[in-house]
């Protein structure tokens, strides 16, 4: 490398370096941080202290998207894959806090492991297209962990074919269904053939799994009992063909879609 | 069904279900196809429009969206995230902000900002006039807000 080149090389490492330094300190300095300052010009409280901050002593995979919802008992669900410890029942972790915030909460913890996590010859893309979703009875004792994900393997040839990695992907949906009475896992189960494209679940009073997926003629409910067995008949809605843009399932299986136009 | 909005709106995010109906954010675009504004929108079952909302500030240059409502459908948290990219290759994210909505009347009742520098989860629950709004930052800490409800 010529003395020129490698000056301008240095000069524009030093450009980029100076730029995320820069970048960083206007987003994290809440005095020059513009979003901030129009945030406090809002007509309304900003809230800056919470009234409790619960450490989880958790090892979090943070790329395996840790998630917290509330049951509809108003109990804390956080749910976190632990990127160190390994245990014989898995690295999915649990957590319920209840009465979370009184002055004596309890924490209660299921660990467990999916049918099938994904995986990637890139580890650090393994979580990319990963998505882990939650869904709690209205008693709260029971709760499925759907996983949706993605195992990429290389194929055989070069690293790359046209600047694309030379990968082929496998999609999977599994569920693994949780008893947070007894803390025990009830059941899990690889779905993929059965609730492939999947756009939305819930859980009926009966404390039964709902998925609703729809193809170009009709909509379909799949019920799935706590051992995650298929209740058969699935209810089968027929459908216009409109693209749908966003679908709601409610637990009596009513369904509510917004179509685009 | 259809959901009959003003002229020029576009629907973003997900229908979410409140105690007085369902909720929508939709922004409108200026000239430059930039979001010039965005409101949340309440729409009854056979997709008329109920209700919206003032017009969404701050401005969220990649849109305000509906995120949660708590399990009585009494409160909404709408999300804002903006990233910043550098050669198209590499992206970060530069604001995380959430903002609170009383589900029912649409009226805003309070912001939170949160570290861009964290990976962050957020709920809901609303429960005898308050709600309360759990953050999750990487999968470590627990934060909770606790907000009065506003009349």
């Amino acid at each position: 490398m010529h003395g020129r080149e490698r000056n301008s090389f240095f000069s524009m490492k030093k450009f980029i370096v100076l730029l995320l330094i820069s970048q960083t300190l206007i987003a994290e300095d809440p005095v020059r941080s513009k979003a901030a300052t129009i945030i406090q010009d809002q007509a309304g409280p900003v809230w800056k202290t919470p009234v409790l901050t619960i450490d989880l002593k958790s090892d979090a995979e943070w790329k395996a998207s840790p998630q917290v919802s509330f049951d509809p008992q108003g109990r804390l669900l956080v749910l976190y894959r632990d990127k160190k410890k390994t245990s014989p029942q898995g690295n999915w972790h649990l957590v319920r806090i209840t009465n979370p915030l009184g002055s004596l909460h309890t924490r209660q913890e299921l660990v467990f492991a999916p049918a099938e996590e994904p995986a990637d010859p890139d580890r650090s893309r393994t979580w990319d297209s990963t998505h882990v979703r939650l869904y709690a009875s209205d008693d709260g004792n029971q709760v499925y962990a759907v996983f949706e994900g993605a195992t990429v393997t290389r194929k055989p040839g070069p690293h790359a074919v046209n600047g694309l990695r030379n990968v082929e992907s496998r999609y999977f949906t599994n569920a693994v269904s949780l008893d947070m009475k007894s803390l025990k896992v009830s059941a899990k189960r690889d779905l993929t053939s059965e609730l492939s494209y999947a756009v939305a679940a819930a859980v009926d009073l009966h404390g039964n799994l709902l998925v609703l997926q729809f193809d170009k003629s009709s909509f379909q409910v799949t019920t799935l009992s706590s051992a995650l067995a298929r209740q058969a008949p699935a209810v089968t809605m027929p459908r216009a063909g409109e693209l749908m843009q966003s679908c709601f399932l409610q637990r009596d299986t009513t369904i509510q879609c917004l179509r685009k136009k | 069904m259809f959901a009959h909005l003003d002229p020029g709106w576009i629907m973003d995010g997900q229908l979410l279900a409140s105690q007085a109906g369902w909720i929508v954010a939709a922004y409108r675009l200026d000239e430059d196809q930039v979001i010039a504004e965005e409101r949340l929108w309440q729409i009854d079952g056979k997709g008329e429009l109920v209700l919206s909302s003032d017009i969404l500030t701050p401005k969220c240059r990649e849109g305000w969206n509906g995120s949660t409502v708590s399990s009585d459908g009494m409160s909404l948290l709408v999300a804002c995230y903006e990233t910043t990219g550098f050669l198209d290759y590499f992206y970060r994210l530069t604001r995380s902000d959430l903002q609170l909505f009383n589900a029912s009347t649409l009226k805003f009742q309070g912001a939170l900002k949160l570290p861009s520098r964290q990976q962050n989860d957020y709920a809901v629950w609303h429960e005898k006039g308050q709600t309360v709004v759990a953050v999750l930052q990487n999968g470590v800490k627990l934060k909770l807000y606790r907000i009065e409800d506003q009349h």
